[in-house]
């Protein structure tokens, strides 16, 4: 039989590949665009049957054929259709070694791996070719014939090595015609990762250097605009080499994505609070701590409290890298009201790992769905004697959590009151917590 | 005329819950741009039957994506979503990252019959029950229990996922450079 624990490293391996896609923006208006579509032509079929059925069966073939594959088209035509743009459009050398490098390192990319760069349906084209900070660079693009003839558009882009040579950053794949604003035109370029070059697709843009995190969500309070001139606008952002902050939006809002946001190279690591679980009692692997708080989470299963993490990771702002929750511990159990609450460590691309409790209203009517609320606490110190100290909105006390420490509190009757082990949630007048035999004030 | 526009359960619905069918949808196409057109597809159809399904519509959404994943398995004669090549094994350790580890998993996937993938993803991505799994996939829960079995034999295979029998380092922060090696 295959318990939990064995199939944890599955668990996450599929939770990390699924976590590289997000829906975008506009999905509920298309979806419901498409949805009316759907109802209007059910209705004219049914109609027109009827019609057929009373005036004889002729002619009901030509309602069936199946549909032609679909050409890219929006963002993807228009970096095909163009002529290359960049002040290094004219250098013939540059796009000659551009070329040169996008034939030899094609295939390399982390998507040619995938066999999606085997049919090119077309000639290679430099779609912008211009100078940085940080050098030369280039962005080529060229069709691909995929299964079923479908086609779609493959993105490469060069910034240059310390020599002056092309030398590729990313790639990606535009997607298909409906999704006119979605797409990967963007890429880092430099040793250090610090120069931002955003392709002209048309329509205005903007950047933001970092996430802002609230008490109730995390977003992004410093959007300014880019300044396309020529074909691209360039612009220095912080080093990206240790963190992935940046973000592009256009101007629905949608995140455009960052050919090489991610650097295999790099790791970016916050050591966290390092409360894992080693393995032990039977149990191969190490894992997330987990930190039943009394007196209500007896009766509550790990899907119902990973359910709500994911509901909870599922309701904010859509960062383009997501949230990585609960990695190293997780504490859960009901508020005083009986709502389900879980907290967890949680970290943004590369940022300090925080605290995040998400609180499931009693109104919420649905496990999977429905509103959610998320409280963020501050930067977590390992070195802390109480490195977890959330306060909960709205009276429902505080979450706090230091692993192995045995917790209690300082009521307003002037006693200490057992709190349990690893994690509680006090009362909101607890002015004072003692772990084992240290004691700490409440923020 | 009565219709089955409900702009606001429905946008709540996709708001909440997109997130989640699309990681669903990419695993099961392995292919992000087909999955996009996958949850869409999905979509415009449980739009289509909103007044029914906003009882259950995570249900409703599961079904019609599994249905419409195996729909797209059958047109393509049960081929391969793309030529597995070399990939299919354990990655080059010296370009082991997050890009390695997910190729891994994709091509893993791509390598079982789409039931088994099926199941895997519906248990082990969705945290769905086997009952749940069996009532999304139309089966009973034994056929479950025996394609999640096999389907995850041969994805532990394909990417050494495990039985883990020493200590696993904790995962650094997503999306981030993850060594193959690292989550074993």
């Amino acid at each position: 039989m295959t318990s939990d624990l064995d199939i944890d490293p599955v668990r996450r391996a599929l939770a990390i590949t699924a976590d590289e896609v997000r829906p975008r923006a506009d999905l509920a208006d298309r979806a419901r665009r498409g949805g009316r579509r759907r109802v209007h032509r059910r209705r004219t079929v049914a109609a027109t049957l009827a019609v057929l059925l009373l005036g004889g069966a002729a002619g009901v073939a030509q309602l069936a054929g199946p549909p032609a594959p679909a050409p890219p088209a929006g963002v993807a035509e228009r970096l095909l259709d163009q002529p290359t743009r960049g002040d290094l459009a004219d250098d013939r050398d540059w796009l000659a070694r551009v070329l040169a490098s996008y034939e030899r390192t094609r295939d390399d990319s982390p998507l040619g791996g995938l066999g999606l760069t085997r049919r090119p349906a077309g000639p290679p084209h430099v779609t912008w070719a211009g100078s940085t900070s940080a050098g030369p660079a280039a962005a080529v693009v060229q069709r691909m014939s995929g299964d079923g003839g479908r086609q779609s558009v493959f993105i490469w882009f060069a910034g240059s090595d310390a020599a002056g040579r092309p030398e590729p950053v990313g790639a990606d794949f535009l997607p298909a015609s409906d999704r006119p604003t979605e797409s990967t035109r963007a890429f880092l370029a430099g040793p250090d990762r610090s120069v931002l070059v955003v392709l002209d697709v048309g329509g205005p843009a903007q950047w933001s250097a970092q996430r802002t995190y609230l008490a109730d969500r995390v977003t992004r309070t410093d959007w300014r605009p880019l300044t396309f001139a020529d074909g691209a606008a360039v612009v220095q952002v912080p080093p990206q080499r240790d963190r992935y902050a940046v973000a592009v939006r256009d101007a629905s809002g949608t995140y455009l994505r960052i050919g090489n946001l991610i650097d295999p190279r790099v790791v970016p690591s916050d050591p966290g609070l390092g409360w894992r679980t080693p393995p032990g009692d039977g149990r191969p692997a190490d894992r997330a701590a987990l930190f039943p708080v009394a007196p209500h989470a007896a009766g509550l299963s790990l899907d119902t409290v990973r359910t709500l993490v994911g509901k909870g990771d599922n309701a904010g702002e859509h960062e383009p890298t997501g949230a990585a929750t609960g990695l190293d511990w997780m504490a859960y159990g009901r508020t005083g009201r009986g709502e389900l609450f879980v907290a967890a460590d949680v970290r943004f691309g590369g940022d300090a790992t925080r605290t995040v409790v998400y609180i499931e209203p009693l109104t919420s009517t649905h496990p999977r769905f429905g509103p959610v609320i998320a409280v963020y606490g501050d930067e977590v110190d390992p070195t802390a004697p109480l490195p977890v100290a959330v306060r909960l909105p709205d009276g429902r006390g505080w979450l706090v959590a230091r692993k192995d420490a045995r917790l209690s509190y300082l009521g307003t009757d002037g006693r200490w009151h057992p709190a349990g082990r690893h994690a509680a949630l006090l009362p909101p007048t607890a002015t004072r917590v003692r772990l084992d035999s240290t004691e700490v004030a409440l923020p | 005329m009565k219709t089955d526009d409900d702009p606001d359960s429905f946008d709540e619905f996709v708001r909440s819950r997109s997130t989640a069918l699309l990681r669903s949808a990419y695993l099961l196409t392995t292919d992000r741009h087909a999955a996009e057109d996958l949850l869409q597809d999905v979509l415009e159809r449980l739009y289509a039957k909103w007044r029914r399904a906003r009882a259950a519509p995570d249900t409703y959404a599961r079904k019609i994506l599994y249905n419409r994943a195996v729909d797209r398995w059958r047109l393509r004669g049960r081929r391969p979503e793309a030529p597995l090549g070399e990939r299919t094994g354990p990655l080059a350790v010296d370009h082991a990252d997050g890009v390695a580890v997910r190729q891994s998993v994709l091509a893993a996937l791509r390598a079982l019959p789409p039931r088994q993938r099926a199941a895997v993803v519906l248990r082990y991505l969705d945290d769905l029950s086997e009952a749940e799994t069996a009532q999304v996939m139309g089966c009973s829960v034994g056929s479950v229990k025996s394609h999640t079995a096999r389907g995850l034999a041969r994805l532990r295979e394909q990417t050494h996922l495990g039985p883990v029998e020493r200590r696993t380092p904790p995962l650094p922060t997503l999306p981030v450079t993850h060594p193959l090696r690292s989550i074993r």
